[in-house]
């Protein structure tokens, strides 16, 4: 140390230094390994974490049927999500592929309608508008388990 | 092993963490005030909430507007206190389990940038603790008033590492065609934005529209060398020769070109620019020049504490127990009026609960005859208090809250909820545009309510504000047609047209009036036809209102051929949305002209 200079705080020795090398070498690895679950293409539709910024995630469309008994019938009707879900949350179903997020949505058309079963149809639409099915799942609205019922991409 | 050692143990000049800490916090209080409470409304909405993780959907109780205005309220303030006083890992520990939570709780908010500021609030919590008195003191008793304070600062090191993380993974997603070429940014930034490049550009005889490849590519050559820069940041504290100045000095200049260049063309990123500005700053710019830039603050700062450390030296026994209770008062008085000031849904009592820990805390303290250590935290609390308030009130956090959540309310058809939402934003109004704006969402949402009369009054002060509002005098001409003033409301929405003439609500609206004027001198089914098609063709087929008023329009022309198509396709548009009230609503029609067709008669 040059004679211009003092020092404040020595550092973490014996246990203590053992410990704080413990965690550096856990934090780092966390930091290293988390974005390559998008990268690796684990999770590709989902770049949480990744440090992908400007990312322009593809569009999907999300089609939801809730099943409903009605004078003793049951009748299937189409959800206006445009006028009963909040319009930040229609973005970011459309913009990412969350399977939680579906569920969840899922779980609210329900509850929301007091439905007995509950239909999602997810497609990815392509830039000419063309549609590739994504996912599809069916829920009974007693147990409140999603089932899928078609391609889970 | 002694690579390793010196790495993350060697010396630090103790300014960087020191300011590292002041600055950040003080950068993430007013961005929690002033940017992330902005956008509370949308927490609860509708009874709908992804969280980002599993575990936490399942644990967390039902959240709320008020409870997300909660956490970013107790966050910000939380930050404030931690700048302005000594470093206390557990508030610190707090804080980031606090701000983890403003972005963890819901995916509302997918911004990177959240996360990344719970790894800074996480290092920060391992940071040396440095009084700003230390500055004072170590540059007095240097021999040439120029000593380097250093301290071993591992938690400040690892931050540059995941600093460095961050850059690399940034360079490494853009690594793909479509940024390369520019595509991606062109759909971020608009072409005025990048004007004055690209005429630079075009001047030295490249094509102007390169600017985006040149751009995107450009990104990555300051981010290479910004991630490596980060990697071995605070490493030269160790021997600060001028040679090595220049490098970092350089590094710096290309993290302002960058984070700089990103504030110019307007990327939404919120504050994510000063935070990497600063952090660069703090890492790549010398020691001595910190200090000397630093150390006015650093000085009033250090006399502040010092002084308040005097006076509660000076006082003793009852003295000292009848100064606490003053300061407590003085502190609950304080955060009950900013809280009220601050005016959002649970301001007052996140104020108040941060005052009844403190209290809390000043008991301990008082119980432990440690009753000096409570005064600076009762200042620090304070003045948190009320800079929360002026950083809400300077940056419209209110009025941006209340129209937002009155704007989604009204979509989602809580008129009664709008309307307040729009009385509460008319409160923090600016300008007469403004006023007008406010009053015309007023109009709407009293006319969603059936409230004619007072959607009409509201107008009134609107088009006073602005008189040549098309919107409005349309929405004047519907509430007058539903108080049958239908001459008055023709006028209103000939006059819409005149304004707006590519407005297919408006035409449409006009359609359907002129096809089923009660006076047959002012009926023109035929224009009410050509309106009606102008405003299906505008809509490019895609508005049932529209579509519905061709069918009603074809009926009227007696051509209940095309009638029954288009109210079919109507049928279809609307069944295809979901809104099947509206289908049901169209089927009678449909049924009507089909019966028309079948015997000629209506």
């Amino acid at each position: 140390m040059s004679a211009s200079t003092s020092l404040l705080f020595d550092a973490p020795v014996g246990r203590r230094r053992t410990f704080v090398n413990g965690f550096l070498v856990v934090f780092i690895l966390v930091q290293l390994l988390l974005p390559l679950r998008y990268y690796s293409g684990a999770a590709q539709d989902d770049p949480r974490f990744s440090w992908r910024m400007f990312a322009d995630p593809p569009l999907y469309s999300i089609e939801v049927h809730t099943t409903v008994e009605q004078e003793g019938r049951l009748t299937e009707k189409a959800v206006d999500l445009q006028a009963s879900l909040p319009s930040r949350w229609q973005r970011t179903l459309r913009r990412r592929h969350l399977p939680l997020a579906a569920e969840k949505l899922m779980r609210w058309c329900c509850q929301k309608d007091n439905a007995v079963r509950v239909r999602l149809m997810s497609d990815r639409v392509l830039d000419q508008g063309q549609r590739v099915p994504k996912l599809r799942l069916s829920m009974d609205c007693e147990s409140l388990e999603a089932v899928a019922i078609g391609p889970m991409q | 092993m002694n690579a390793w050692n010196h790495y993350w143990y060697g010396p630090v000049a103790a300014i960087r963490p020191y300011l590292l800490m002041k600055c950040f916090l003080i950068l993430l209080a007013l961005d929690l005030s002033a940017v992330r409470l902005k956008a509370a409304y949308w927490y609860g909405l509708a009874d709908f909430n992804v969280a980002h993780f599993r575990w936490l959907d399942a644990f967390q109780p039902r959240l709320s507007s008020a409870g997300f205005v909660a956490i970013c309220l107790l966050a910000s303030l939380l930050a404030f206190i931690c700048a302005f006083g000594k470093v206390n890992r557990g508030l610190l520990a707090i804080l980031f389990t606090i701000y983890t939570l403003t972005w963890a709780t819901s995916m509302l908010d997918l911004f990177q940038h959240h996360y990344f500021l719970s790894i800074v609030l996480g290092c920060l919590i391992f940071f040396p603790s440095i009084h700003a008195g230390k500055f004072r003191t170590s540059t007095a008793e240097g021999s040439d008033g120029q000593q380097t304070v250093l301290t071993s600062a591992w938690a400040f090191r690892l931050l540059a590492l995941s600093i460095g993380i961050v850059y690399a993974y940034t360079t490494i997603a853009k690594l793909n065609g479509d940024w390369l070429s520019g595509a991606t940014l062109q759909r971020f930034v608009t072409l005025e934005k990048v004007e004055p490049i690209a005429n630079l550009i075009g001047r030295v005889g490249l094509p102007q529209d390169s600017v985006w490849q040149m751009l995107a590519v450009g990104t990555i050559f300051l981010e290479i060398p910004l991630a490596a820069g980060y990697f071995l940041a605070a490493c030269w504290d160790q021997r600060p020769t001028r040679l090595v100045h220049v490098p970092y000095v350089v590094l710096w200049l290309m993290a302002l070109a960058l984070h700089g260049g990103i504030e110019i063309v307007g990327l939404p990123i919120g504050w994510f620019s000063y935070y990497m500005i600063a952090l660069a700053s703090v890492y790549f710019l010398s020691p001595r020049l910190l200090e000397r830039v630093a150390r006015p603050i650093i000085g009033l700062l250090a006399e502040v504490l010092s002084r308040l450390q005097q006076l509660s030296e000076s006082l003793t026994g009852r003295q000292q127990v009848f100064g606490l209770l003053v300061a407590v008062v003085g502190l609950i008085a304080v955060l009950a009026l900013t809280g009220w000031a601050v005016d959002l849904p649970g301001s007052v009592d996140t104020f108040l609960l941060l005052g009844l820990a403190l209290i809390a805390w000043t008991a301990i303290c008082l119980v432990r005859g440690q009753a000096r250590s409570a005064y600076p935290v009762i200042l620090q609390a304070m003045i948190a208090g009320i800079l929360v308030y002026v950083a809400t009130g300077t940056s419209r956090t209110q009025y941006e809250y209340y129209l937002g959540l009155a704007h989604e309310h009204h979509r989602l058809g809580g008129y009664a909820e709008s309307t307040l939402g729009f009385e509460k934003a008319r409160q923090y109004t600016r300008g007469s545009r403004e006023t007008a704006r406010i009053e015309y969402f007023l109009a709407r949402s009293w006319y969603a309510r059936g409230d004619n009369d007072a959607a009409l009054r509201h107008l009134e002060a609107s088009l006073h504000h602005h008189a040549e509002d098309y919107e409005a005098i349309y929405l004047r001409g519907l509430a007058r047609l539903a108080t049958k003033k239908v001459d008055l409301a023709l006028v209103d929405f000939e006059r819409t047209l005149q304004l707006e003439p590519d407005w297919p609500v408006a035409l449409a609206q006009t359609a359907r009036l002129l096809v089923a004027h009660p006076n047959p001198q002012l009926r023109d089914v035929q224009r009410g036809l050509a309106l009606a098609a102008q405003a299906d063709r505008l809509a490019l087929g895609r508005s049932i209102d529209a579509v519905e008023t061709l069918a009603i329009a074809y009926a009227a022309n007696d051509d209940s051929e095309r009638a029954v198509q288009t109210a079919e396709r109507a049928i279809a548009l609307a069944r295809r949305s979901g809104r099947n009230e509206r289908a049901e609503q169209i089927l009678k029609l449909l049924e009507q002209y089909k019966r028309t067709q079948r015997t000629g008669s209506p």
